[in-house]
């Protein structure tokens, strides 16, 4: 496997949604690659990062307005 | 007085199962709990259905409304937030038909997609398949580094807001609300393969943007 390859499978392997044998070949190259090795690596912290961002906090203003608006709502 | 730390509310708060029954009961401080938790993201989530801030606060607010009206009815086959999210799209989707009604054509012209590739810079291998450059080394303290202290959401909520809007539905709906394939297909009506192809340039993209707030943090 060569460079490119194991870069645009790299999504799919992090995911582990690739089979057991490109797995396997992945695996080995990455064993023998160090770019790719960092490639792959910030492919998974980039998934990662973004699934631990925090949203900024709900304005107490629009929450009061939302409650309001279910209240009147329900009415 | 000394903020409460976000970390420690959000685990000392209770879970969407444990919210629940008492939603059903029609509780405020539940439903305040619940909407504290996801309506910053549920506007997100709206605003990618093509509506403006406006509008997607509009739909989501629709959306609560709704929510509530039919929690007695909610069998949890789904999860909370799945079923939650379900509803902001279809009311967010319904709100995009009837604005584009009366939208002008520029408005009706749809962003296309005009990489249809990996996603890879042409010239980011070399013929042999190797990388040409190497990928620059940035690890994940650089990154916690280049994330602290910054508006990071709203840094990111702009980064995904120039993608492509399928690569940034389904960037947001994998990776930032954590939907695994399935649900997101059920959400998006996107399949799995079509979702790797997209969900693979978009990260690529937010990479590099993480890429560059770490090269800021280490020059700082």
């Amino acid at each position: 496997m060569r460079c490119r390859e194991a870069a645009e499978q790299a999504g799919a392997f992090v995911d582990a949604e690739v089979s057991g044998r490109v797995r396997w070949r992945i695996r080995l190259h990455l064993a023998t690659c160090r770019n790719c090795r960092r490639f792959v690596r910030q492919i998974a912290l980039t998934r990662d990062a973004l699934g631990r961002l925090p949203p900024p906090p709900l304005d107490a203003a629009r929450e009061d307005e939302l409650v309001a608006a279910l209240r009147e709502a329900s009415r | 007085m000394r903020q409460a730390d976000p970390v420690m509310t959000a685990d000392l708060e209770p879970s969407d199962d444990l919210l629940l029954p008492r939603l059903r009961l029609g509780e405020e401080a539940a439903f305040r709990i619940l909407v504290r938790r996801y309506h910053v993201r549920l506007v997100a989530i709206a605003r990618g259905a093509h509506l403006t801030r406006e509008a997607a606060e509009e739909a989501v607010q629709e959306a609560w409304i709704a929510v509530m009206r039919n929690i007695a009815g909610f069998e949890a086959r789904s999860s909370l937030r799945t079923w939650l999210t379900g509803i902001v799209l279809n009311i967010a989707r319904k709100a995009s038909v009837s604005a584009r009604r009366t939208a002008t054509f520029a408005e009706l012209t749809p962003r296309h997609d005009e990489d249809e590739g990996s996603g890879f810079d042409a010239d980011a291998f070399l013929a042999d398949g190797h990388w040409r450059e190497a990928p620059w080394h940035w690890s994940e303290i650089d990154l916690e580094r280049g994330l602290a202290g910054r508006q990071v959401w709203q840094a990111v909520e702009a980064a995904i807001a120039a993608l492509p809007p399928d690569e940034a539905a389904v960037i947001r709906h994998r990776d930032i609300e954590g939907f695994g394939p399935r649900e997101t297909e059920e959400l998006l009506g996107l399949g799995e393969a079509r979702q790797r192809v997209l969900l693979d340039r978009a990260r690529l993209k937010i990479r590099r943007v993480f890429e560059a707030l770490t090269r800021d943090a280490a020059r700082a």
